[in-house]
């Protein structure tokens, strides 16, 4: 009776910490997510420049720029504010518009 | 229904307490367009509740149920919307003010337009006669003052968004402006009551149409520059093409490159992830859903804006994060409705989902925290101290410190598929730096002799003056750069 006595509690203990380690391992065995923004792809810089020279040729050809210190007419948002060293229009935004 | 305050003006009087004397406690408003549903009875907002506080120029009409048409109307009408709209997005921006400062100004009519701005200083409103006589104020309408509210409140969280010079950047913010006056009227129960079933259907509504009055008047110039029933209808099929592709100028019933037009895209794919959102929180959606689904669809959106970098694919990285706060603040939850509706408009790549779809629809929330850590290290800004000399900044043998701010991208869960550039951009920085410094001597820019962080008025003595954007200031033993203002671009 008495080394039964001696043997359960150690045996129970055991299993218990078998069961706590398995409930602490199981989560990091998951792979995380995947993040979609990682997977939308980087435009190249000459990307970059095309972009941005099609917004600013759009604003000027829809006459939404004005010279600076000229007031902006409506629904104009943007001002030139010199040139560049290629002589092209620098703008900047004055505003946004509902419309 | 009539479409002029002036008109009803006339025939309905003033009424309210004025008469009384007793102050009121309630005014009336519209709900979200003068053609759009009845007014109703709103308690009287207070404009000066902080964080996002308002102050209207001139005098306040004392508060009281209005009559439409009344110029006290239209004061309480903008007052009520524009502090409805301020109340939902300010707990959910984390801003303390407006990006101007702490108090917006607001003119509600300055004068002859058929238009509304937000110009980083006020938001402005406008009057138009049209061809019959009636009388127009864009100020008017929830939906006009909410969407300009929308760009101050984008603006407040994203500034570095003003003047991004890419179409999809120009037309996100256009965007925003519509899916704000959308989420504003949200907010009022009998809206949400109203509007249930077609949210649930997926079909046209008074909360998809924005700006259904200044559509009317737009159509009186031309019927072709605005959609059939309103400014622009949220209910649309419009999928995304790039841009650079679009025309200039196209009629409303088709797409291009201007930024109100491209708007429809996303605002678009926004009403439809709306519906596609209420069905996913219930079969049977109560109104309570719908305002629950609206706050859930906010914070995603300040979610994404606040981590998608600024590119010429905006549009995409926007939808991306949005997807990816979707998994880690309600699990996957709406990532369904989400990838569908951008996926099938064309605004991410199909392949930039499969991954995802592959992986189990709801996320464990044990793995939602490497998702998150992960999300926060994707963009990182650092900052490069560039020595730029130059003879003209006046500085001797000594060089000036330009502060390079740039932003990049971790890819830490990239698919092995994906390549990508490990280039140092030290230099493409020095040189960027260089040439910009460059840029702004030959413009004469740069102040290199007052050493004044700003520049009174008073002190700027001529226009050339007025026009320095930059100032050389001591800085310990260094001279260094810094901004005074925006007068200028800064693209190098």
């Amino acid at each position: 009776m008495a080394k039964r006595r001696r043997k359960t509690p150690t045996r129970s203990k055991k299993k218990r910490k078998v069961a706590g380690r398995r409930a602490r391992a199981k989560p990091s065995r998951r792979p995380a997510p995947p993040l979609v923004a990682d997977l939308i792809p980087q435009p190249t810089p000459e990307e970059v420049e095309k972009a941005k020279a099609r917004f600013e040729a759009g604003i000027l050809k829809r006459e939404e720029a004005a010279p600076t210190g000229e007031p902006l007419q409506p629904g104009m948002t943007h001002e030139i504010v010199g040139e560049t060293i290629e002589g092209k229009p620098v703008l900047k935004r004055k505003r946004f518009s509902a419309r | 229904m009539a479409k002029s305050g002036a008109v009803r003006a006339r025939s309905i009087g003033v009424t309210g307490s004025k008469k009384t004397g007793a102050k009121a406690s309630t005014i009336n408003a519209w709900q979200d367009d003068p053609e759009g549903l009845p007014s109703i009875s709103r308690p009287v907002p207070k404009l000066a509740t902080p964080p996002l506080k308002y102050k209207f120029k001139g005098k306040a009409p004392k508060a009281g149920a209005y009559a439409p048409g009344t110029s006290q109307f239209r004061y309480w009408t903008a007052a009520e919307a524009l502090r409805r709209g301020a109340d939902f997005w300010a707990p959910r921006l984390g801003v303390s003010r407006w990006q101007p400062g702490a108090t917006l100004s607001v003119g509600l009519d300055e004068g002859d337009d058929l238009n509304a701005y937000y110009d980083r200083s006020e938001l402005a409103f406008f009057h138009h006669q049209g061809d019959d006589g009636t009388v127009f104020y864009s100020g008017e309408s929830p939906d006009v003052v909410c969407h300009e509210m929308g760009h101050a409140c984008l603006d407040a969280h994203q500034p570095n968004l003003w003047d991004a010079p890419y179409i999809e950047a120009g037309s996100f913010h256009e965007s925003f402006g519509d899916m704000s006056a959308i989420l504003s009227a949200l907010q009022l129960p009998s809206v949400r009551t109203k509007v249930l079933s077609s949210v649930k259907s997926y079909r046209a509504s008074s909360l998809s149409r924005v700006a259904e009055q200044l559509g009317t008047a737009l159509r009186q110039i031309d019927p072709s520059i605005v959609d059939p029933d309103c400014l622009r209808n949220a209910w649309n099929k419009f999928t995304y093409v790039d841009p650079n592709s679009l025309p200039d100028d196209a009629p409303a019933s088709k797409l291009c490159a201007e930024v109100h037009s491209f708007s429809r895209v996303f605002t678009g794919a926004f009403y439809e992830i709306l519906s596609g959102m209420l069905e996913i929180q219930s079969k049977s959606p109560t109104e309570s859903d719908l305002a629950a689904i609206a706050a859930d669809v906010a914070l995603l959106l300040i979610d994404a804006t606040g981590a998608a970098p600024i590119q010429p694919n905006y549009y995409a990285q926007v939808a991306a994060h949005m997807i990816d706060s979707d998994t880690k603040r309600f699990s996957g939850k709406y990532r369904s409705a989400l990838v569908d509706t951008f996926v099938s408009r064309k605004i991410i790549p199909k392949n930039a989902v499969t991954s995802l779809n592959q992986s189990s629809k709801k996320t464990a929330k044990s793995v939602v925290g490497v998702a998150l850590a992960e999300d926060k290290a994707m963009v990182t800004t650092q900052t490069h101290h560039v020595e730029v000399r130059d003879k003209r900044l006046g500085l001797g043998k000594q060089a000036l410190i330009v502060a390079a701010p740039y932003q990049h991208r971790s890819f830490l869960a990239i698919s092995a598929s994906i390549t990508h550039d490990a280039i140092d951009p030290t230099n493409r920085l020095t040189e960027a730096t260089q040439r910009f410094v460059g840029m702004l001597l030959k413009h004469d820019r740069i102040d290199t002799g007052t050493r004044k962080h700003a520049l009174r008025n008073a002190d700027a003595t001529s226009h050339i003056e007025r026009q320095k954007t930059h100032v050389v200031v001591k800085d310990g033993s260094n001279f260094k750069l810094i901004r005074r203002k925006f007068a200028c671009s800064a693209q190098s």
